[in-house]
């Protein structure tokens, strides 16, 4: 009896005991209290101030020669425009032919097209990770023949119109990508070209030569160590695990990143792997400073930059490498050059067109045109002279309070 | 800087812009008034820094620090502001304790030494203690999967201790999505802990794609639009300085 007193004395202390522990150790549930809720578009609840740009601004360029159009891609206002490509110089805004905008239609970059398919072919920066198929005809909210998953980060395309295939490059993971013209939906490229040996270093820009079975990129020179088939982004969204990117603490290890000059690689056109550049642009009298867009004058031989950094069009000599001088340039203040991006040389009318991001506008010049010169038309999508917000796709905002300033990273 | 610079800091005691270049892998420092094609007066960069893919920085520049987070080590590394080249981190919180999974921004607090994560991959924030170090769990964690919030960025406030945290859609597929394309911004105290802990404010109705800025000077909330990132919304909002 004693015993079970005691017994019962122990097991009532114990339980107490605990009790009063789990009272301590518990983690207090949070109070019930309803947060203050701020309803917007209610009330006084509205925008005291809407700050953006309301004009297209002009990234891609492509032209169907044959039928005197135009298309451009508007990265501001997300959509793809199609223009007549002959017209009186006025400094008014233009209306365009058509306007493909809708869901599908996202900040596209550059532009491709095929006049024997009739068909527009538009990459989506990065807020997309796809390439969109439309007819040339499209208008509104047209819905895309097909859509293609790409890289995060695309920007360049090139459609290789011999062999029917697409080249696109990728800024993020150091990659040329090369798919069937007909690729759609989460279809894996043929080839790519991709590795520490190909000078791949935040790709832009690329134009394919199918006559000479060579393919040229324009590289802004930031570089990181990158494994052939690195394809981190697209490989997310298909639910692959990055390669030695598993688990939730991968070991960290030496960093491999570093600025290069700016470049133009050039490869053969099948290359595919770990390729070397055939050879390369590269160097200080290059001037290249943000090589955007590319294309190559197939009447003079001459390859064409958008050196977006300091609002020049470069021309160097198809076959060039090392550090060469261009051969010829547009710049100056009366060419109207303004963060050019994108390029196309009509051969037919012997003009060169340039696409403008922080102008609104897409200029043309002849084809030969060297220094100082004025466009000879343009066309506009806002007024001349105002100004173009170039806010891309802005991610965040930072305040500097002793300037009164907002800083937007873009 | 690159085509791709996502989450810069101000660093408003030495007068300096911080950016990161995430496909060179380096923090750049910048004067506070740098204009055009202005160089760097420091760069952080090689192979004894580890820094990965790394597009956000917080600057403490009480104590001297710069913190990013690091996408895809899940890692927070700490150097000193004024370090330059190939330097590597003074600190590390890194290891499956912490919780870090896909982080992708990084808040200091210097007076209240904490520092506060946005932790998409969990959908939540984590917060740490300013000096912590090595494999360390957060010392508070709010929202998290059940909530349904993203998570993009995170700002303390020192004064009102409040953790602001904005929420959005971005555009595309690999943006996310919360409510249906809405925006939030919900704010909670410092102290507040745990998943089912509700915001002490909630602003609803945004459209956003979860970038912002607070102004304290005019009481104003900056937010970036969602389907329209070009467009900046100014709202007068002076609950959330309180």
């Amino acid at each position: 009896m004693k015993n079970l007193r005691l017994t019962l004395f122990i097991a009532l202390t114990g339980a107490l005991i605990m009790s009063v522990s789990m009272r301590a150790g518990q983690t207090p549930k949070p109070e019930e209290k309803r947060p203050l809720v701020i309803q917007i578009g209610t009330g006084d609840r509205v925008p005291i101030r809407v700050i953006g740009d309301r004009y297209p601004s002009f990234n891609g360029i492509a032209m169907d020669i044959e039928s005197d159009e135009v298309v451009v891609t508007d990265e501001n206002r997300t959509s793809i425009r199609t223009y007549g490509s002959q017209f009186q110089g006025t400094d008014r805004v233009m209306e365009p032919r058509r306007e493909i905008r809708g869901p599908d239609v996202g900040r596209m970059c550059s532009v491709a097209i095929s006049p024997e398919f009739q068909e527009m072919y538009a990459v989506n920066k990065d807020t997309g990770d796809n390439m969109v198929v439309f007819p040339l005809s499209a208008d509104g909210d047209a819905t895309p023949s097909r859509e293609l998953t790409v890289d995060h980060g695309a920007w360049g395309v090139s459609l290789d119109r011999k062999n029917n295939e697409l080249f696109i490059t990728t800024q993020h993971n150091n990659k040329l990508a090369v798919f069937s013209r007909l690729a759609k939906g989460d279809d894996y490229e043929l080839r790519h070209i991709q590795g520490p040996k190909t000078g791949l270093a935040s790709p832009q820009g690329v134009y394919v030569d199918s006559e000479n079975d060579e393919v040229f990129v324009a590289n802004h020179g930031h570089w990181r160590y990158t494994e052939p088939g690195d394809g981190w982004a697209v490989r997310g969204r298909r639910g692959e695990k990055p390669p030695g990117l598993t688990g939730l603490a991968p070991p960290l290890t030496a960093s491999t990143g570093r600025f290069l000059p700016a470049s133009i690689t050039v490869y053969a056109r099948t290359a595919s792997g770990d390729a070397a550049p055939s050879r390369t642009i590269q160097g200080p009298r290059t001037r290249l400073n943000w090589p955007a867009g590319l294309y190559l004058d197939t009447v003079s031989g001459q390859l064409a930059v958008a050196n977006s950094g300091d609002n020049t069009i470069l021309f160097f000599d198809r076959k060039a490498g090392g550090d060469v001088a261009p051969v010829r340039s547009i710049k100056g203040p009366a060419t109207g050059l303004a963060n050019p991006l994108s390029l196309f040389i009509d051969t037919k009318r012997n003009e060169i067109w340039v696409t403008n991001y922080e102008d609104h506008s897409a200029t043309v010049y002849p084809r030969t045109a060297e220094g100082n010169v004025a466009p000879i038309r343009a066309i506009r999508s806002a007024p001349k002279g105002s100004p173009a917000g170039a806010l891309g796709g802005t991610s965040s905002l930072a305040y500097d309070p002793k300037r009164k300033e907002i800083l937007v990273p873009n | 800087m690159s085509r791709t610079t996502h989450i810069i800091a101000v660093d408003t005691v030495h007068d300096e812009i911080v950016a990161a270049n995430p496909f060179a892998q380096a923090l750049l420092f910048f004067r506070g008034g740098a204009t055009g094609e202005e160089a760097p007066i420091r760069v952080i960069q090689g192979p004894r820094t580890m820094l990965g893919y790394t597009d956000n920085v917080g600057v403490d520049p009480q104590h001297n620090e710069v913190f990013v987070v690091q996408k895809w080590t899940n890692a927070i590394l700490v150097y000193d502001r004024e370090a330059r080249g190939d330097v590597a981190p003074k600190r590390i919180i890194h290891g499956p304790k912490t919780g870090l999974d896909s982080a992708r921004h990084v808040a200091v607090d210097p007076i209240n030494d904490l520092l506060a994560v946005a932790n998409r991959g969990a959908k939540n924030i984590l917060i740490f203690n300013r000096t912590d170090e090595g494999d360390v769990a957060p010392r508070a964690i709010l929202g998290g999967p059940k909530t349904g919030m993203t998570v993009h960025t995170v700002d303390l406030d020192p004064k009102t201790k409040n953790i602001i945290v904005p929420s959005g859609a971005r555009t595309g597929r690999s943006g996310g999505d919360e409510g249906g394309g809405a925006g939030f911004v919900r704010v909670w105290k410092y102290g507040d802990n745990g998943e089912e802990t509700p915001p002490r404010i909630l602003v609803k109705g945004l459209e956003t794609n979860g970038a912002m800025e607070l102004i304290p000077d005019t009481q104003d909330l900056w937010i970036v639009g969602g389907k329209r990132p070009d467009l900046f919304h100014v709202y007068h909002l002076p609950e959330l300085f309180r």
